[in-house]
């Protein structure tokens, strides 16, 4: 399979056919469905919450610029140190200057999106540092060399036999596919990396202004360990994870976990304003990337700009009928699913984003679930537009709406079109749509109209 | 699954006190909860180490009369102040307090302290935790109130460490506790 | 009180039925009503696939040939979200708000505007009832076309397994990704065989379309009906 978005019909074919992908997808995705719905029914006010943390995001992001400047001189006062990268290369960078400068041989790291949005691990190894995915779906991913297929759930797509199976390939143990002992293995392994690591790089599900924290929620605590066992430790965000308050968490507190794991409330927080030295578990040095990498793309158009509200829970992926049925993979981007195909042509540009948007039969159940209420469905439009703004779609496809555009906008055409279309079935000249006959059979005219029975009745 | 839901709603709805509160949703998640006072706290830890099979144990200092109590504790090891992170992930067991509790999600909340080590929270297999009724906050909106936001770090704790990531089978324990356990002492 | 009828271009060239069937309607409770014969389409294929310059010249001749109505019905929850969600996302003035609130899917328009939960119909069938995307989340309509069916006489209503769940249409959708879009059609198929009804319906016959298209294909025993026309068999 070729990872990229212009594949993603071809992916999407195979992936249809594959019946070991698609029982697992529909194993992970169902059962954290029903749960969901257990978990949020609870909440008598989930449609207040949901109201409450789009308003708390929308504020955020129309006064973007002001909040980020409050986050950096509280985080700064805290001794953290800010840097805000305009892509991925200068984030990279700026990562390995500091590896560098603490002369670092062996990085953990705790599950970041952003981190694989700019392909930091790669990099690292790349440049001789020793970097470990540490949240067991991360690690599973990375010792089968894909990419996450889920923001949330990266391994979803993955059997415990085919971990089983990787877990002896790539670590030597014996072949176990018991969940309990693979984690254990996972554990072992992993333990010894944390002891022994002298960079953490995490990511950040919020910054918080007021008070310059970083906030991390988990629930492996391998978050935990990579952000206080190295000597440095470095958060790469995005620049839309920052919220006014501290106050602000209790809507998220509620909505997060539920929309991402079906959970009343992660097992771990980490609040963390300030580096400490002295201490055998403390970082004596905190560092905060801030990423555009196309972010303020978004920023730029006032209705794509909902798409920043995301706090990456991942549940529009789960509800959509097409990721349900294709996985994440298929996409071909770092974040899939519907509200991927907003994310990615804003860092990819749209040329290259192209049939993302198009790949949605629009119903609308991505909004109806978003915990930050995005019209996730109505973007998907807006993108679809632009792409035609931008004359990206094909001849055909236009010369067919120009004509279609010329008869529409004049009844009198219309009927004669009506008509002449008839004349054309009495010869035997029929309308074929190949894409649409495989698996369906083309809808026939009438043998007459609507309009012309009305005529005919009204004379 | 609907009934189930609706006994979860009634309960709050009788006005759960806030220990009970606590204690359902900490239960809820894994978590055990043991009542205990000042005289059978020595007795319920000892019972723990002996059913977890405890042979080294951190203590972390509570500036109290516990301390005292604490060092009693038939383990073969008793580390208090560690050097290393190696020392902290070489025990068994915590044991530390904490500062606050919050009844909402049965979250237990540690900032940070000069004798606090946070791989303490998350190293060994099991933590204990030593909690008393001053500790109790109903939900996060007065949590957040309450604090002065001139912590260092927070660390909340809900329930032992776990996974779904294999199959959407919960296992206990990934990188953090496998099990955690209140101790109020009343 | 006077209603502009809104027969959509794929009702008119493909199943004028349903049109008669929602005229037969109307003309039952007496509804003064008109069928302005300009009329073609609202737009909404063209903004779909994002010929959004195009839709707007159709939505502004749309509105200008229904501006002397009360109400737009029309037995489509797809196009009257296109009216109602979506022509304010093209046409950004004052008048649309108007528009907006005007129109009216025909299950919307009969239970809500004039109280009638039953079209005094019979229909000696099991049938079960689709959720079409459109109508369920542009539009949130839900109740009011399961109301009027529970009163069809002899009717028996069967709730099929996820009947909120995607036909796979999406027009150009369809068309684009016909692999996915049939695949989700198998499903739709499936859980409509499984609820034992004999009858399928819907406000959208698209929605219908899409899942007869399917049906027949595979020669599976699946018959479609758009709900306008169990509500006028009386
Ligand atoms: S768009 Fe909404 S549902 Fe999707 S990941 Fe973001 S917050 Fe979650």
């Amino acid at each position: 399979m070729n990872y990229i978005p212009s594949k993603f019909r071809n992916n999407a074919v195979k992936a249809l056919l594959n019946v070991n992908l698609r029982k697992n997808l529909t194993r992970a995705i169902s059962h954290t469905l029903s749960k969901r719905v257990e978990v949020v029914s609870e909440l008598p006010d989930w449609e207040n919450l949901r109201q409450k943390a789009h308003e708390i995001k929308k504020h955020t992001i129309e006064n973007l610029a002001y909040y980020l400047d409050l986050f950096e001189e509280r985080a700064t006062k805290n001794g953290v140190k800010i840097f805000r990268a305009k892509d991925s290369i200068e984030a990279k960078n700026y990562v390995l200057q500091i590896a560098r400068k603490i002369n670092a041989r062996l990085c953990v790291k705790s599950k970041s999106m952003v981190t694989e949005e700019i392909g930091l691990r790669e990099f690292l190894e790349e440049n001789g540092i020793e970097t470990v995915e540490t949240d067991l779906g991360e690690f599973i991913v990375q010792l089968a060399g894909e990419m996450p297929s889920h923001i949330t759930a990266p391994a979803m797509h993955k059997s415990r036999d085919e971990i089983g199976k990787l877990f002896s390939e790539k670590l030597g143990v014996k072949f176990t596919n018991e969940p309990e002992k693979l984690t254990n293995i996972a554990r072992e392994f992993l333990r010894h990396k944390f002891l022994n690591a002298d960079l953490g790089i995490s990511g950040a599900n919020f910054l918080i202004a007021e008070t310059g924290s970083i906030v991390i929620v988990e629930n492996e605590g391998n978050a935990g360990l990579s952000t206080t066992i190295p000597k440095v430790h470095i958060a790469i965000t995005g620049i839309e994870k920052v919220i006014p308050r501290l106050s602000d968490l209790t809507v998220f507190f509620k909505i997060l976990g539920r929309s991402a794991t079906a959970q009343r409330f992660t097992s771990y927080v980490s609040i963390i304003n300030s580096p400490k030295k002295n201490k055998p578990d403390s970082p004596e040095e905190i560092y905060v990337i801030l990423l555009d990498n196309g972010r303020t793309n978004l920023l730029k158009s006032e209705r794509l700009k909902q798409a920043l509200y995301c706090i990456k829970c991942g549940a529009c992926m789960l509800t959509c009928p097409v990721y349900q049925r294709v996985g994440g993979h298929t996409y071909g981007s770092i974040y899939p699913g519907p509200i991927g195909s907003v994310l990615t042509p804003a860092q990819l540009g749209l040329r290259d984003a192209l049939l993302l948007p198009f790949a949605s039969s629009l119903c609308g159940k991505c909004f109806e679930i978003c915990p930050v209420k995005i019209e996730i469905h109505h973007l998907l439009l807006q993108l679809r537009a632009q792409a035609v703004d931008l004359g990206f779609a094909s001849w055909l496809e236009k010369l067919i709406f120009k004509l279609w555009f010329i008869v529409m906008r004049n009844y009198k055409l219309y009927t004669s079109a009506s008509k002449f279309l008839r004349y054309l079935l009495k010869l035997g000249i029929k309308p074929k749509v190949k894409s649409w006959s495989k698996e369906r059979i083309f809808p026939e005219l009438a043998p007459k109209s609507f309009k012309e029975i009305w005529r005919n009745q009204k004379t | 699954m609907k009934s189930n839901i609706a006994k979860i709603k009634s309960k709050y709805n009788a006005g759960m006190e806030l220990i009970e509160k606590f204690k359902f949703e900490f239960e809820r998640v894994g978590g055990v909860f043991i009542k205990t006072s000042h005289k059978k706290v020595l007795d319920d830890i000892s019972n723990i180490i002996t059913i977890e099979n405890v042979n080294q144990i951190f203590v972390e200092k509570f500036e109290n009369e516990i301390d005292e109590v604490l060092k009693n504790l038939p383990v073969s090891q008793i580390i208090t102040q560690p050097h290393s992170v190696e020392q902290l992930a070489s025990v068994d067991a915590s044991i530390t307090g904490c500062d606050f509790l919050i009844a909402e999600t049965g979250t237990i909340v540690f900032t940070h302290k000069e004798n606090r080590f946070k791989s303490s929270l998350l190293l060994p297999r099991i933590h204990i935790v030593i909690a008393d009724t001053k500790k109790f906050c109903p939900t996060f909106e007065e949590f957040f109130t309450k604090i002065d936001k001139n912590f260092d770090s927070i660390f909340m704790v809900t329930g032992p460490s776990r996974t779904a990531d294999i199959e959407k089978v919960i296992v206990l324990g990934v990188h953090g506790p496998q099990k955690i356990y209140l101790l109020l002492i009343s | 009180m006077k209603i502009g009828l809104f027969i959509p271009c794929y009702i008119d060239q493909l199943y004028p039925e349903v049109g008669l069937a929602t005229v037969k309607i109307l003309k039952r409770f007496g509804i003064n009503f008109e069928y302005p014969i300009e009329q073609t389409c609202c737009g909404q294929p063209a903004f779909n696939t994002g010929y959004w310059k195009e839709a707007k010249i159709l939505a502004e001749k749309f509105i200008q040939i229904f501006s002397n109505f009360d109400y737009i019905v029309s037995p489509s929850g797809s196009c009257v979200s296109m009216i109602k969600i979506f022509y304010p996302k093209i046409i950004l003035t004052e008048d649309l708000q108007d528009i907006s609130k005007k129109s009216l899917e025909l299950t919307e328009f009969l239970v809500k505007v004039m109280n009638i939960d039953s079209t005094g119909a019979e229909f000696d069938h099991t049938v079960t009832y689709h959720d079409s995307c459109h109508a369920l989340r542009e539009l949130g309509i839900k109740t009011e076309p399961r109301i009027l069916l529970r009163n069809v006489k002899k009717l028996k209503l069967i709730e099929m397994e996820n009947p909120e769940d995607c036909c796979g249409f999406g027009g150009t959708f369809s068309v684009k990704f016909p692999e996915i879009s049939s695949d989700m059609a198998k499903y739709k198929v499936n859980y409509i065989l499984n609820s034992g009804a004999e009858f399928v319906t819907s406000t959208d016959q698209s929605c219908l379309m899409q899942i007869d298209s399917y049906a027949r294909k595979n020669n599976l025993n699946i018959k479609t009906i758009h709900i306008a026309q169990i509500l006028s068999n009386f």
